[in-house]
């Protein structure tokens, strides 16, 4: 490693410097630590890694401390139009009580984890950490180590929310490079049902490190629906993992949109814990410049009658890359399990990469599982059909794009939402310019 | 209206088009007959703009302008169309947005204000009722999942959308049941005036019978070996094409 990078222990003394109220209760603090010290960074070597480097991340001297405000016109700003919902605000990982609603729907109780830690929450006592979250890489560790940020949100059992929940995360700098360690904590209880939209934003081009690690347990009956919005520009970066586990009957959804990061890499946890669970995972990259884009996603049935399904795709152009690795566990005993997952990409460079990966692994024998992956350019037929009824070259690539997007859309839920992903993805895709052209 | 003259094309280096000459004028229907493979869909493609075609010699004159000049869109919106053999699959596209988008590209080639959504909606009625199309479909993605017969029914109801001066028909016909087939040259007829024109590919004479054509040509080896009325159509269907190739290997 060369000098000007941050080494390993660095990284671990960096956040423990100040006298902090960590989220992690000591005793698994103390192991995390432990772990740390005797893990090593993921490598090229890693199967799980081999298209993603993590050098990036480790290129900056980033600060604690960086301040940065944000004036309630900006945060207006983020908020999704025509969308009734309940806004909570975190800058920096610092919860924003004044730019934040206060009065929630009752059996919701949303708050930062280190106020749900103190107040001895029992939900808080019995859920953290019970995915063993910490252990599964050398990130999600350091998070258990150093977090000091994050959400705490309960939802009580029979709940129905009139509002969905959105979470703004900003990124803001006057001076310094953010470093932000965030912990989540979801529960939804037994027959409930929540929205909640978590969208990240950078208000500064300075690099950042988001690292977020999320727990999410879904009761009996319950339903959670995630949608994730990720736009922390060009020289954002962000690791995410989160764990999901689902109790019987139990529907999870989440959708995952990423506009833009120097690098992002998303793990998706899901464990379908009792039967007949659904897991039903989209998502959507758009990658440009130097972005790296990678989506991870493990699906465990390790209970018969479940139904996991994921559409993810991508476009990719410049020098940008984009990978997802998919996988997918049928147990033994899983049987009637239902499993399709597809990944589809659209390169719009030669200098763009896509890399591609499902993996199922099943034990069971009465099962419906499919995958599906392609990569390649625009279809040529169908510029060339939509040109020959006079649409030009250029607004025919686009319309196929946004095509292309569209489809995953349709998985969402929730139209309002859908739409509002559908406008910025258009305003995206018409900010483009156009190659040379493309025949052949 | 149309002018061929000597025209040459090769695709990937491989020539098909050998020496096409061919003169339509407004208000002909032209049949295009001929064997598999012999270059029928190809000239369609080179007529349209297709840029996987490469013109090697010839040209092309559509109303006085150099049509190997112009890009497919812009041979489109001067009023070229053409029917596809085989229609393509556009998931994600609503037939819909593809047709408002492409009446609002012409008209702008026209000068024209976009239409206003009510008069779009009335045309989109009022062309989908002449080809019999289901209503419903035009909310589907562009051929997505349609039968055969939708998908050619699809290409006429776009000519009659656009109103294209001259309309190159590639096969509309085939693999038509003979209600649907009655409904596309309905269609066809109904869109004939005496200022446009088309070019109608088809491998059946049966066509002919409800589009009926001042000249039939016999397209062999990437050229027009045989050029009649319509008695050449039936004496086709009677005894194929080896005598034609016959003659023509035999020069
Ligand atoms: N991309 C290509 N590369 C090589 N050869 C091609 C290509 N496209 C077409 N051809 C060849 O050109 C010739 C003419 O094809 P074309 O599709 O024009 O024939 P056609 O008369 O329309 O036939 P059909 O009656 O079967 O529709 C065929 O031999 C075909 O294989
Ligand atoms: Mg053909």
């Amino acid at each position: 490693m060369t000098q000007n990078k941050f080494t390993k222990d660095e990284l671990l003394t960096f956040f423990s410097a100040e006298n902090k109220k960590f989220v992690a209760p000591d005793d698994i603090r103390t192991k995390a630590i432990y772990r740390y010290n005797t893990s090593r960074f993921p490598s090229k070597n890693d199967e799980d890694w081999k298209h993603t480097s993590i050098e990036p991340l480790l290129m900056h001297k980033y600060s604690t401390n960086v301040s940065g405000r944000i004036s309630n016109e900006n945060i207006e700003k983020l908020a999704i139009s025509d969308l009734p919902h309940y806004k909570i605000i975190f800058v920096n990982g610092k919860f924003c009580a004044d730019l934040s609603d206060s009065c929630f729907a009752k059996g919701i109780e949303i708050k930062p984890i280190t106020d749900a830690r103190e107040s001895n929450n029992s939900v808080f006592n019995s859920f953290f950490e019970k995915t063993n979250i910490s252990e599964t890489n050398i990130f999600t560790t350091l998070n258990s180590v150093q977090a000091t940020e994050g959400m705490f949100l309960e939802v009580a059992d029979n709940t129905q929310i009139d509002k969905a929940l959105h979470v703004i995360h900003v990124i803001s700098s006057d001076s310094g490079k953010p470093f932000t360690q965030f912990r989540n904590l979801i529960v939804v209880g037994k027959n409930s049902r929540i929205e909640l939209f978590q969208t990240y934003h950078s208000f500064t081009d300075e690099a950042s490190w988001t690292n977020v690690v999320t727990e999410a347990f879904i009761s009996k009956n319950a339903q959670l629906s995630q949608m994730i919005l990720q736009g922390e520009g060009n020289h954002g970066m962000q690791t995410n993992h989160q764990s999901v586990w689902q109790e019987r009957d139990s529907r999870y959804d989440c959708n995952t949109v990423t506009f833009c990061g120097k690098l992002v890499r998303n793990e998706l946890k899901i464990e379908f814990l009792d039967e007949n669970c659904s897991a039903n995972l989209s998502g959507i990259s758009l990658a440009d410049k130097k972005q790296h884009i990678d989506n991870y996603t493990n699906i465990n049935h390790a209970k018969p009658h479940c139904e996991s399904n994921q559409i993810y795709r991508a476009i990719a152009d410049d020098f940008s890359s984009v990978v997802f690795l998919g996988r997918v566990n049928v147990a033994k005993n899983a049987q009637k399990s239902l499993a399709n997952q597809a990944n589809n990409n659209i390169l719009m460079s030669e200098t763009a990469k896509i890399y591609s990966k499902p993996q199922l692994e099943i034990y069971a024998d009465d099962v419906k599982c499919s995958h599906g992956s392609t990569t390649g350019r625009l279809n040529d037929e169908a510029l060339f059909y939509l040109s020959a009824r006079g649409i030009s070259k250029d607004g025919a690539r686009k319309m196929l794009l946004k095509a292309f997007i569209g489809e995953v859309l349709k998985q969402v839920k929730n139209q309002k939402y859908s739409q509002h992903i559908e406008n910025l993805v258009s305003k995206r895709i018409d900010a483009t310019k156009e190659k040379g052209e493309c025949h052949k | 209206m149309l002018t061929i003259n000597n025209l040459h094309a090769s695709v990937d280096g491989k020539k098909i088009l050998n020496g096409i000459n061919l003169e339509v004028k407004k208000g002909e229907v032209h049949a295009i007959m001929g064997p598999n493979g012999s270059g029928k869909s190809t000239l369609a493609s080179v007529l349209a703009g297709r840029e996987k075609f490469q013109v090697t010699a010839g040209n092309i004159d559509f109303d006085g302008i150099d049509l190997l000049e112009l890009s497919s869109e812009v041979r489109s919106r001067e009023g070229i169309f053409l029917a596809f053999q085989y229609p393509v699959e556009i998931p994600g596209v609503s037939i819909t947005n593809f047709m408002k988008a492409a009446v609002n590209e012409h008209r702008k080639h026209k000068g024209l204000e976009p239409i206003a959504p009510s008069a779009f909606l009335r045309l989109m009625k009022e062309k989908k009722a002449l080809v019999e199309m289901e209503a419903k479909l035009s909310n589907r993605s562009v051929n997505e999942g349609f039968s055969g017969g939708e998908k050619k029914k699809n290409e006429i109801f776009q000519m009659a959308m656009l109103e294209p001066k001259l309309a190159v028909l590639d096969e509309t016909d085939s693999g038509l049941d003979i209600d649907a087939l009655r409904i596309v040259a309905n269609g066809v007829n109904k869109l004939k005036t005496s200022e446009n024109a088309s070019i109608v590919i088809t491998h059946y004479q049966r066509l002919l019978d409800y589009i009926v054509p001042d000249i039939i040509h016999v397209l062999y080896n990437g050229r027009i070996v045989k050029t009649g009325g319509r008695e050449l159509a039936l004496e086709l269907e009677e005894k194929g094409y080896d005598w034609i190739k016959k003659e023509d290997d035999g020069k």
